[in-house]
């Protein structure tokens, strides 16, 4: 995917999170990415690295937490996790199933340190 | 010190997306994206798709996608239809933002389908919500069979699949069975039509599409690209 664009966005939104308040440095950044999007963790830290050089967050730790697909049967309800892109219910062997969770590309939460 | 962020990393483009979506709505426009390959047939099978429906009855209009040049669009507006070029320059894929823009030139009360034909790319199109009310995936014989699970976020997220350019399987080793096969383990939502290359005077597979994308277009509540996951 377009780890670029990602990292910058990333970039972008913890400049606005920090900005008005008194922080000195940006410890870390929690990311949540789902399974099913194109993301290469180390392009997007790579990229991050270089976007936030000499800004508060260079040096920050780019933590991913990359989630598993899972799917919900549409027939009999069952939440099971997609393995090798099959989304065949492992209950009832239906083939009408709805991603719940592998989606994700979302910003947790950031660490920072404060100043005095 | 945490500080809680909970934000996607797409807002900028999704933020687009949902002005674009709610736009549509109040103009009852039906969008559709139609997402494929280079070379997969997607600007003459809208060419096809133009001339069969019932102009009288469906009032169409189309927003081309490409690096470069404004030949599809031209190739659309020869039609009689108001046919808009987006040219990304770098870009492999049509954004919300541009979308947000490009409707700008088109009079939406006056358009019943619109179809958004994107950048010849099955990665990155698949990523963008541009506001769509469908993704329409497009495919040729000639590419291989096994493009649905190569490209999985593409088949999950469509509506429809196009099997385009069928008369031409004699002469490749496109295995029917294979294709479908892997469509059924992979979504067992999507509704699969067939076309051919040739040039016919009214292609069957076109007019199921067509008769297809008239009754989802009247569904309450209306199909929403966004809930397909």
């Amino acid at each position: 995917m377009h780890e670029l664009g990602l990292a910058q966005s990333v970039f972008d939104t913890v400049n606005h999170y920090i900005k008005d308040k008194d922080v000195t440095r940006v410890i870390s950044v929690n990311l949540t990415i789902g399974k099913l999007r194109n993301v290469f963790p180390d392009s997007l830290t790579f990229c991050f690295e270089a976007i936030s050089k000499d800004s508060k967050a260079e040096g920050s730790k780019m933590i991913i937490n990359s989630t598993d697909i899972v799917g919900k049967c549409k027939t009999c309800e069952n939440e099971f996790i997609i393995i090798d892109n099959s989304f065949i219910c492992t209950a009832c062997g239906h083939n009408n199933v709805e991603v719940i969770k592998g989606s994700e590309l979302l910003i947790e939460s950031i660490e920072v340190e404060y100043g005095n | 010190m945490e500080i809680k962020v909970l934000e996607n990393l797409m807002k900028a483009n999704d933020d687009f997306a949902l002005e674009n979506r709610e736009i549509f709505k109040e103009n009852s426009v039906f969008a559709v994206n139609l997402i494929g390959s280079p070379g997969a047939g997607k600007t003459t099978f809208l060419e096809k798709v133009v001339k069969q429906i019932d102009r009288d009855e469906v009032a169409v209009a189309v927003i081309e996608g490409d690096i470069a040049t404004s030949r599809d669009a031209e190739r659309i507006a020869k039609l009689g239809i108001h046919a808009i070029q987006i040219n990304t320059g770098s870009g492999c894929h049509i954004n919300a933002n541009s979308i947000r823009k490009a409707i700008r030139e088109l009079d939406l009360s006056a358009i019943d389908i619109l179809f958004i034909e994107n950048v010849g790319n099955l990665v990155c199109p698949a990523e963008f919500d541009i506001g769509e009310n469908i993704k329409a995936a497009i495919i040729s014989a000639t590419e291989g069979h096994d493009k649905p699970l190569k490209y999985p976020l593409l088949f999950r997220k469509s509506s429809c699949l196009i099997l385009n350019k069928i008369d031409l399987i004699p002469y490749t080793n496109f295995d029917k069975e294979k294709f479908y096969d892997d469509i059924s383990k992979l979504n067992g939502d999507i509704k699969v039509f067939e076309a051919v290359c040739a040039s016919v005077e009214n292609d069957d597979g076109i007019d199921k599409w067509i008769k297809w994308l008239k009754i989802i277009r009247n569904l309450n509540p209306p199909i929403v690209a966004e809930f397909i996951k």
